[in-house]
């Protein structure tokens, strides 16, 4: 066949596969011939390693490399579409600036932090970083050493990593960029329903008449599911679509609605939709008297930066100070009930999680201030549209969700998560629907939507956090200690009860000395973190040792001192969970190039230069107290490892990886189909790492409202993923409603089983009254939380508010999607987006270059007044994807108090002609 | 050799305007149709990655268009993504 014919069959073939692909009509000879085409081609199923929306996809390799990708027609959550970035599935594993072998800073031929970067050999580099972890570890305890992980975990990978650090090591210091995501959504699950995760699924788009986006621009963020949305609003006519946010962006163009508000004023709409539900009698007062309570709790908890100024620039001392004591504005003040001016100490800072019961006649009292005419006034985010006409929209919105004939979903996303009050926010989402009694049935749902591939698979559902366990205990409840240090096979007290140090504390303690090593998987966090200036510098100038495992150059690559060439994707067996409770598995499919290596395969070797007798000894622990121990002191557990079996001198690896149980679990496995597998290759072992360990993790949910099918199902041909809880074979649609979900009982209607913070005292707006605690199992919890204002807001000197985020081209930091030259073309580099009237304020016009500079830092960026991105007056956006100009040096590093999470959407920042 | 299978959703009353100035576009081909959905599926042929993408948003940005997005693709020599320009 000559090249061109060759071409010319392949195009009739890639025609036939695609209509295929999507159901459109194709005959049975096109398909015949896309069929020859394909003649040496291994298909497989696999899922997307982008955004946490979960979409299937195919993927065909022939002599070892993979050449060919395409949407998977049998995966329900994408039904054989993919977005732009799905399609640098395979071709990402194959960039030219791959990393393929470890990379350490060198001098004199030996490790010098001021060095270049020398490629190494693995044996030196492991040697090295196990005498870096020696010494941090010898000097600091448990607290010193620590991990970044990721979303972008695999289950496995993050379950390695957990069982390393916190059986292991007995450190918490591990922690996930998940935290920058979606921390506040997982905090407010906790408090709200007991439990983590979603009650919901996709399947509700299509079965729902109401769609409100809070904050999140789907559009460009989740285009596949924004794809169903819009599908849904095109073929059911009344459905109707409300974009909230706050400035008009690509979501805008699909919706019926458009309503922007002002950075951090949804706390004071959501109160006043409350108010209305209640004043216009659009309670469901059945489903809330059975199934709900209601819940408040302090207001004075800061907005979790330093306590102290130490480590402040000059410029960001003021906004620091408010870290103690806040002078509260008018709006804050009246949604309080409070007066204006009042300066209120931050007494709550560090117990900003607490809460108790209050009484339906309380919470009323709560929303009472919430009027139409104040939050009108609050809200509005754009100066130049009239109040009347906001106003008018907020009531066009009102009628949307409240109407009792409408089945309504709220999407979001970062909008909520990243906020100083995140958890609030999030909670009074599920206040509404749960007061509307719009939630977890079919087509009714408040839906919190996540940014990474496993957010909800690895990082919560395993516990990558520095607080968490797997299938959501935590570190702090003895009981919770007690069960995993059970299946993990330890002796009582190994485990470490006190909380690690989340993202922004390890960045925090590397700056102070307080952690001095730093091993960062899957992720970018020098430049995915706020106040980006301290970290990068932090790194360079201390002792510490940081080490970054990836698979291109990072900046987090730069600022490191060893770099560990990382396999991709499909060069090594992973799992992933999405938003909707969906476990997916794939196959490797292709070797990693080079010298690059699995995550799994660096920690279980890392693993075996550690005795028990280094790390199960007793170990200094500052600020530990009460709870059994003593002072400042894990104890030593060695007497009772011996008495269990475990001799000194065995590793870590032998003790909890490579146990008789895992060893017995054989590779070669049918279920591989002849594939390779690189982490038993490379380990030189014949058990399968994966199937082992995740069988082992499973033990954690089954029977716990987190039943994972066994590692086989997920392989088979019928199956794209189940949703768990997967018990007697079945996946789990709705949880918590009767029928759907089997932990729910004949009769209850619904249950909200979820167990934690279910006791809780009583007590009225402001204190709890009586300390008793009160039972509520099996209900879910309605919270009054009041307006509160953002710590930083614009001034006279930096007189902009600064929103940062994602574009549809780039995904997180671009490390991967920005490999692409055209990409880089239609997104050039970060621009800004700007209303003109303030581009013209300050002299500039379209593709102006301007300074951009906030308390923390300033840059050169791009204007753009008319991009896809219009802002009101008083606003600019700018997206964090490029390295080169990191957009994350001028964010503010406060965090939500409850959850941790850094609030990337709000900051003050001035703009002039460069 | 970059080839990939776009599916394109048109709003129905533009669907003929849609298939002719998809036609138009460098390196596209229109291969199956289906008017009643407002689906066809154009291929398009392209020397690299980046000049892929390029075509995909030219196809985006053709007014009438409400969806167009790669379904299938084949890079049948390996061919992989240039690196990242330098910071």
């Amino acid at each position: 066949m000559t090249s061109l014919s060759r071409r010319e069959f392949l195009k009739n073939s890639v025609a036939a596969t695609t209509a295929a692909t999507v159901g459109l009509p194709v005959s049975q000879a096109a398909l015949a011939q896309a069929k020859k085409a394909e003649a040496g081609w291994t298909w497989d199923k696999a899922v997307c390693r982008f955004c946490g929306t979960g979409c299937g996809i195919q993927v065909a390799t022939a002599g070892g490399k993979i050449v060919a990708t395409k949407g998977d027609p049998d995966a329900p959550v994408n039904r054989g579409l993919n977005c732009i970035k799905g399609y640098f599935n395979g071709k990402i594993l194959y960039g030219a600036d791959r990393l393929t072998q470890p990379l350490m800073r060198m001098k004199d031929g030996r490790f010098d932090k001021k060095g270049d970067f020398t490629p190494v050999s693995w044996k030196v580099a492991m040697d090295e970083m196990e005498k870096q972890f020696r010494r941090a570890y010898q000097e600091k305890g448990p607290s010193g050493v620590s991990i970044i992980g990721s979303g972008q975990y695999t289950i496995q990978e993050g379950y390695v990593a957990a069982k390393l650090m916190k059986a292991g090591f007995r450190s918490n210091n591990i922690d996930p960029n998940a935290r920058h995501c979606m921390a506040s959504a997982v905090a407010a699950f906790m408090q709200t329903f007991g439990v983590d995760e979603p009650a919901n699924v996709y399947d509700d788009i299509e079965l729902t008449d109401t769609i409100v986006l809070w904050g999140a621009n789907m559009a460009e963020a989740h285009p596949v599911l924004w794809s169903r949305v819009t599908d849904r609003r095109l073929a059911a006519k009344s459905t109707k679509v409300v974009n909230i946010t706050t400035y008009r962006n690509m979501s805008s163009d699909m919706s019926d609605l458009e309503i922007v508000i002002k950075p951090s004023s949804d706390l004071a709409l959501q109160n006043w939709i409350a108010r209305e539900i209640i004043a216009r009698g659009a309670m469901n007062k059945a489903f809330v008297d059975k199934h709900c309570v209601f819940a408040t709790g302090p207001y004075d908890i800061g907005y979790g930066m330093r306590p102290t100024d130490k480590f402040a620039y000059d410029a960001e001392k003021d906004t620091q100070a408010k870290e103690l004591v806040v002078t509260l504005d008018k709006w804050e003040a009246i949604g309080q009930r409070r007066k204006e001016g009042e300066k209120v100490e931050q007494k709550s800072r560090t117990s900003a999680g607490r809460h108790w019961l209050i009484s339906f006649e309380e919470f009323k009292r709560g929303v009472e201030p919430y009027t139409l005419d104040f939050v009108a006034e609050l809200c509005k985010g754009d100066p130049d549209e009239p109040i009347a006409k906001f106003k008018d929209k907020l009531e066009q919105l009102l009628q949307l969700m409240i109407d009792p004939k409408r089945n309504v979903i709220s999407f979001w996303t970062m909008g909520f998560n990243q906020h100083q009050r995140g958890v609030w926010v999030n909670e009074q989402c599920y206040t509404i629907h749960l007061l509307l009694g719009k939630h977890a049935t079919p087509g009714n749902a408040a839906f919190s939507l996540t940014g990474q591939p496993s957010a909800c698979g690895t990082a919560r559902e395993v516990g990558t956090f520095a607080h968490r366990l797997p299938a959501d205990m935590v570190v702090d409840n003895p009981k919770h200690r007690e069960l995993t240090e059970k299946t993990w096979k330890l002796p009582a007290k190994t485990l470490n009860p006190k909380v690690g140090s989340d993202i922004m504390g390890i960045l925090r303690d590397i700056e102070d000395g307080g952690v001095k090593f730093l091993w960062v998987q899957v992720t970018n966090p020098f430049q995915s973190s706020p106040n980006a200036n301290h970290w990068i510098k932090a790194a360079r100038e201390t002792d510490s040792f940081i080490v970054v495992a990836d698979c291109y150059p990072t900046l987090s690559g730069k600022v490191a001192d060893l770099v560990l060439p990382a396999a991709m994707i499909f060069e090594k067996w992973g799992a992933y969970g999405n938003a909707e409770r969906r476990t997916q598995m794939w196959r490797q499919q292709v070797d990693p190039p080079g010298e690059a290596r699995t995550d799994v395969w660096m920690m279980l070797e890392f693993a075996k230069r550690f005795r028990l007798k280094e790390v199960w000894g007793e170990k200094p622990l500052p600020g530990l107290k009460g709870d059994g121990y003593a002072d400042g002191k894990l104890p030593d557990v060695l007497a009772e490892a011996k008495a269990m079996g475990y001799d000194p001198e065995a590793t870590l690896y032998d003790v909890l990886f490579a146990r008789p149980e895992n060893k017995a679990v054989k590779w070669p496995d049918a279920v591989a189909k002849g594939r390779g597998n690189s982490t038993v290759k490379a380990l030189g072992e014949s058990w399968f790492v994966e199937k082992a360990l995740f069988e082992e993790y499973a033990q954690f949910g089954r029977g716990h409202h987190h039943d994972l099918a066994p590692f086989d199902v997920y392989y088979r041909d019928d199956v794209r993923g189940l949703r768990w809880p997967v018990v007697n074979g079945k996946e789990t649609k709705y949880r918590f409603l009767e029928g759907h979900d089997p932990y729910v009982k004949a009769g209850a209607g619904f249950d909200f089983y979820g167990p934690a913070l279910k006791a809780l005292p009583t007590g009225d707006l402001d204190k709890v009254t009586d300390p008793k605690p009160t039972s509520l199992a099996g209900k879910a919890k309605i919270f009054f939380r009041p307006y509160a204002a953002p710590v930083e807001q614009p001034d006279a000197n930096y007189d902009l508010w600064l929103c940062t985020g994602r574009i549809l081209e780039h995904w997180h930091t671009g490390s991967m999607t920005r490999r692409v030259a055209e990409l880089n073309r239609t997104a050039p580099t970060a621009v800004l987006y700007m209303h003109p009237a303030d581009a013209e304020k300050r002299g500039v016009k379209r593709n102006d270059v301007v300074w951009i500079e906030s308390r923390r830092g300033k840059l050169k960026l791009v204007v753009d007044t008319k991009g896809r991105n219009a802002m009101p007056k008083g606003s600019v956006f700018a997206a964090f994807f490029d390295e080169a100009l990191l957009v994350n040096k001028l964010a503010l590093d406060a965090v939500d108090p409850i959850s941790r999470e850094s609030d990337f959407k709000k900051c003050a920042v001035k703009v002039y002609k460069a | 050799m970059n080839l990939s299978g776009i599916v394109v959703v048109a709003a129905p009353a533009r669907y003929d305007e849609c298939l002719a100035a998809a036609a138009a576009l460098p390196g596209c081909e229109i291969h199956q149709r289906d008017p009643v959905t407002g689906r066809f599926v154009v291929v398009q042929e392209a020397e690299s990655v980046d000049a892929e993408i390029a075509g995909l948003s030219r196809l985006k940005a053709l007014p009438g268009v409400t969806l167009a997005e790669m379904v299938c693709h084949y890079f049948e020599d390996g061919s992989g993504v240039a690196a990242a320009p330098a910071a």
